[in-house]
């Protein structure tokens, strides 16, 4: 069975990892995928040229309210696509789960086969966030204990449509409690952990027939060494102009006790506590 | 009844389309009738079927959730049916994006999606995405002695020797209120696109008057964020086999002709250009600090065919 499978999470969570993942899993090549031309089959639901092609509608000239009332539509679109092809497609999604007025899902309903969500210990996801937007941590950790992030717009080399993350906890909510897409949560701690064995697991879930060795390669090969290494020598897309790091700077898990004082670990624990505590990250 | 002169099509509107600079009545009937009416949901015998659009022989079906329905038919007529409460007023800019599109998909013409400016006569048209800054380098080329010939859509003809032509689209420049501050171009700024927008329709400073103009370049633009303070422009001539495929992908609504198997005619028609235009591919940085060097150097490799 084929379709389109979510991947989402927060940013920096890990959702560029699980995606050099799934591509070294799927390109059945014996060797690593270039970081900058995955071959992972996939579709945008945010950017602008993909949208106004396939809708017909350009993005630009949508409220976003407007432009939220065809993304189920744009959701459809893509999976007939998957359908028509016998194809499964791997789209990535930093949005929260969010439905319209009517409780039609923002993604549509029907859409998606399944979903894999990631997350990551807040505290650790603040300094990832901090580098990569080249803001302090200080600033950073405010925003993510009180800020609703919305992102997108024009000026930058792909326009996106406004997307809306809801702060940590929302978006962490608003995926793991939907009962619409069958979902495999993952901690981004679990798969650094034992990536063989977690990534099977979520492999499992999605249906694939492949085998262990396929596995221990693809997981060989999305190493964060094979990554950073590649970053080094060609740079990564996905880099931002303002980072203040590599994309692929630590991976580490529990970095941020080097990084936080106690008082900024403190003050995120006091937010998202309750949601931290679900997932053992107290 | 309203008249309009769209890529050398007179246009006879019931509707005001707001965007669209107003003509005196020409020769009854207009190439086009756009009127308000009912559309149905659905089209009998359709082909292509997605989940906002579907086409038929000769027939083109949109569906924008609560915005409109709309109808474009044998390449004559468009039928606008807005959702309840909505404004006329902010239902044409669809009308004249992919209603226009459609439309001169179904006349078979070549339709590329740039913004034009002319200098001499000689007609530049700047191709790209939306947010790839077409409207804003033409506006910066038109304080450069350039004239603005069209804003969003650039219809190619070819005259009787086979030379490449370009018609205005008709439609008023619009610009970002970031770019029409970084222009200086607040004293020529109009209404807004649609009412919630802060992208506002702009007074060309001069404006061409030709109906028709000779098509003598093409350029592709890209943003290149990584650009350094040193390199941030590059302008680069394609030859022909890199040539060809670009400006395909440059067609105006280049799926909807997909779909509707204009392909061949196509590539038939942008041979045809490359028999005679040079295309370039410019890569820069968009930020506005950056935008003066990137002019000199667009500026200097266009003097080449426009003087």
């Amino acid at each position: 069975m084929t379709g389109v499978v979510w991947l989402a999470s927060y940013p920096k969570s890990g959702n560029t990892w699980l995606r050099l993942l799934l591509s070294n899993l799927l390109s059945g090549r014996d060797t690593p995928e270039d970081i900058n031309q995955l071959s992972l089959p996939s579709r945008s639901m945010t950017q602008f040229f993909p949208i106004s092609e396939t809708m017909l509608v350009d993005p630009d000239i949508l409220s976003p309210a407007e432009m939220n009332r065809l993304l189920p539509l744009m959701a459809q679109a893509i999976a007939d696509e998957a359908a028509r092809e016998h194809q499964d497609f791997y789209i990535k999604l930093h949005t929260a789960y969010h439905r319209l007025d009517d409780g039609t899902p923002l993604l549509g309903r029907g859409t998606a086969r399944a979903a894999l969500y990631i997350l990551r210990d807040p505290r650790d996801v603040a300094v990832s966030l901090a580098f990569h937007n080249g803001k302090s941590i200080a600033s950073t950790v405010e925003h993510l204990i009180s800020g609703l992030t919305t992102k997108g717009g024009m000026g930058q080399q792909n326009p996106q449509i406004r997307q809306s993350y809801l702060d940590w906890s929302g978006h962490v909510r608003s995926w793991t409690r939907q009962t619409d897409v069958p979902t495999y949560i993952c901690r981004y701690e679990d798969l650094r952990a034992d990536p063989v064995g977690v990534f099977a697991r979520m492999v499992a879930f999605l249906g694939l027939q492949v085998s262990a060795g396929a596995i221990a390669r693809a997981v060989a090969f999305a190493d964060f060494r094979e990554v950073q290494r590649q970053e080094a020598q060609n740079g990564f897309r996905e880099r931002l102009k303002v980072s203040t790091a590599p994309f692929f700077r630590s991976g580490r898990t529990g970095g941020w006790r080097d990084v936080l004082s106690p008082e900024q670990a403190d003050a995120i624990v006091a937010a998202h506590g309750e949601v931290m505590a679900e997932y053992n990250y107290l | 009844m309203r008249y309009y002169s769209i890529c050398g099509l007179s246009v006879a509107s019931a509707v005001p389309l707001s965007g669209a600079i107003e003509s005196l009545p020409g020769r009854e009937p207009a190439d086009v009738l756009i009127r308000r009416q009912t559309v149905p949901p659905a089209l009998e015998q359709a082909t292509v079927v997605t989940p906002n659009w579907q086409l038929a022989d000769g027939h083109f079906l949109l569906h924008v959730p609560g915005i409109l329905r709309m109808s474009v038919r044998d390449g004559r007529e468009i039928l606008a049916d807005p959702a309840p409460g909505q404004d006329m007023n902010d239902v044409a800019p669809f009308i004249l994006s992919t209603g226009i599109a459609a439309l001169l998909l179904q006349r078979r013409r070549l339709v590329l999606h740039a913004a034009t400016v002319a200098r001499q006569g000689q007609a530049i048209a700047l191709c790209g995405p939306t947010g790839a800054g077409k409207s804003t380098l033409a506006a910066a080329l038109c304080r450069n002695g350039y004239d603005f010939v069209g804003d969003d859509a650039a219809a190619i003809d070819f005259d009787g020797d086979g030379y490449p032509t370009v018609t205005p689209d008709g439609r008023r420049h619009r610009l970002w209120a970031d770019a029409i501050e970084h222009l200086g171009l607040e004293g020529r700024r109009g209404m807004a696109v649609r009412g919630h927008l802060r992208k506002f329709h702009v007074q060309p400073e001069q404006e061409n008057s030709a109906a028709t103009l000779p098509l003598a370049g093409v350029v592709i633009l890209r943003n290149c964020p990584q650009a350094s303070a040193h390199h941030n422009t590059t302008m680069q001539r394609l030859d022909l086999v890199d040539a060809a495929p670009s400006l395909r992908a440059e067609v105006y609504r280049g799926t909807l002709a997909r779909k509707m198997g204009l392909d061949g005619n196509l590539f038939g028609q942008i041979a045809q250009v490359l028999r005679h235009v040079p295309v370039w591919r410019l890569e820069r940085n968009f930020d506005f600090p950056h935008m003066d060097d990137s002019l000199r150097i667009i500026l200097g490799e266009l003097q080449q065919v426009v003087g």
